[in-house]
């Protein structure tokens, strides 16, 4: 965790000085699968290469009603992105568009409910925030301005002194990063 | 034509009682269920004591007159309770104006020969969910109403009987631009009454092509509010 915020905060402190982020591509169809999606994350959070290569896009259909059947377990609905996400990136891919307004629809409607009801610690913090990286990730890729503001509404909601005791709770730190991205792109 | 006004406050509900109850062949009823932060006692209790204030403090008798006659319906359950829906079904309505705070199911919308109507603050199907007006403005697209029969999804109800850009350059902020919009659904019910009275009232239709909106971060409600001051 402190190695993986020292990198993101050298990847920052280059880009408050000026220097461009990688540019990201989006897949034309997909990307290959990498070998673990949360280091894959991480990656791309610190502005590191991945690799991209072209593959077949996988059905969407299955993993979309998997997803809605799982709104109550999270703990399946976070095995279920990282699987399909393997290659983060994808996430971006036009097939995506019914499985990224689902999880636009659940951050915005039944998990931002729930914070405002003070009931942040109920909600499962991996699971929350995976969904929130995904998202950012692809907000630097969309004119559709509904994702950029997700991020906008959850930086203002996120309580600052957020620790969650959670296996992956880095993953808070990598969408400051891939915030920070969008909004780049959006206004620069 | 039978028509009901579906709130869960009585105040609310008269300011729109008065403005379409003196229509032409209306039958207008005012129905009130439990506001869902409330008890329905605490509920009740509330909306006499506002019908009895509203009486006084205009000097006429139209709230208690409504009350004897019958057509100030309380309900004692939310409006998709069984029960509720029992007693909609029984008053043999044509048209529900909404003005209650909930998302409608399909039993209670069916209670209703022609359905439900929503006067929304945006242009549909481009604008549905939440904050329209405003992702309207940052968008830089027309302000509007669209008056609609509802479904049981968020705005994705196919009849459109009225939509119109409604000009709020005369507001100065957000929040009285929402108010302007919001205050104007006793003109557009109005009309939409006096369309739907009409021989072969028209639709048009709402295909929900457009995108579900959601509630407005503060940085954009704020150039938001900068784009309104100009």
């Amino acid at each position: 965790m402190t190695d993986f915020v020292s990198r993101l905060r050298q990847q920052l402190m280059a880009a408050r000085d000026g220097q461009q982020l990688r540019t990201w591509r989006a897949p034309e169809t997909w990307f290959a699968d990498l070998s673990d999606s949360l280091a894959a994350i991480r990656a791309l959070a610190a502005d590191e290469q991945v690799v991209c290569a072209a593959a077949h896009v996988p059905d969407a259909s299955v993993v979309f009603v998997q997803l809605k059947s799982s709104v109550r377990n999270a703990q399946r609905r976070f095995e279920l992105l990282t699987t399909r996400y393997l290659h983060p990136l994808n996430v971006a891919a036009a097939s995506e568009q019914q499985i990224r307004e689902h999880l636009l629809e659940r951050l915005m409607v039944a998990d931002r409910s729930r914070i405002e009801q003070h009931e942040l610690h109920l909600l499962d913090a991996d699971d929350l925030l995976l969904r929130l990286n995904l998202i950012a990730i692809y907000a630097s890729f969309t004119s559709d301005l509904r994702y950029l503001d997700a991020l906008n509404y959850y930086y203002e909601l996120m309580p600052q002194a957020w620790y969650p005791k959670s296996l992956h709770n880095w993953l808070r730190v990598s969408f400051l990063s891939f915030y920070v991205r969008a909004l780049e792109v959006h206004f620069n | 034509m039978r028509t009901a006004i579906l709130a869960h406050s009585f105040s609310s509900a008269f300011v729109i009682y008065q403005a379409v109850s003196d229509l032409p062949g209306q039958d207008v009823y005012i129905v009130l269920s439990p506001s869902p932060r409330r008890a329905a006692v605490t509920s009740y209790a509330a909306n006499c004591a506002r019908l009895l204030l509203t009486s006084l403090k205009s000097f006429h008798l139209k709230p208690l007159k409504l009350f004897a006659s019958g057509k100030l319906i309380f309900l004692s359950r939310p409006l998709h309770d069984s029960e509720s829906v029992d007693t909609l079904k029984k008053l043999q309505l044509d048209v529900g104006l909404h003005k209650a705070g909930v998302i409608y199911r399909d039993a209670t919308i069916n209670a209703f020969r022609l359905g439900i109507l929503n006067h929304h603050i945006g242009i549909l199907p481009a604008y549905r969910g939440r904050s329209v007006m405003e992702w309207s403005i940052l968008q830089g697209d027309a302000v509007g109403i669209t008056v609609f029969f509802i479904d049981a999804g968020i705005d994705t109800g196919s009849r459109i009987l009225i939509s119109e850009a409604v000009d709020i350059s005369r507001c100065r902020s957000v929040s009285e631009a929402k108010q302007f919009l919001f205050d104007l659904d006793k003109v557009f019910f109005r009309q939409a009454l006096t369309i739907l009275s009409g021989d072969e009232p028209c639709f048009l239709l709402n295909d929900g092509s457009g995108p579900r909106y959601f509630v407005m971060s503060k940085l954009f409600e704020d150039v938001v509010e900068q784009l309104i001051r100009g």
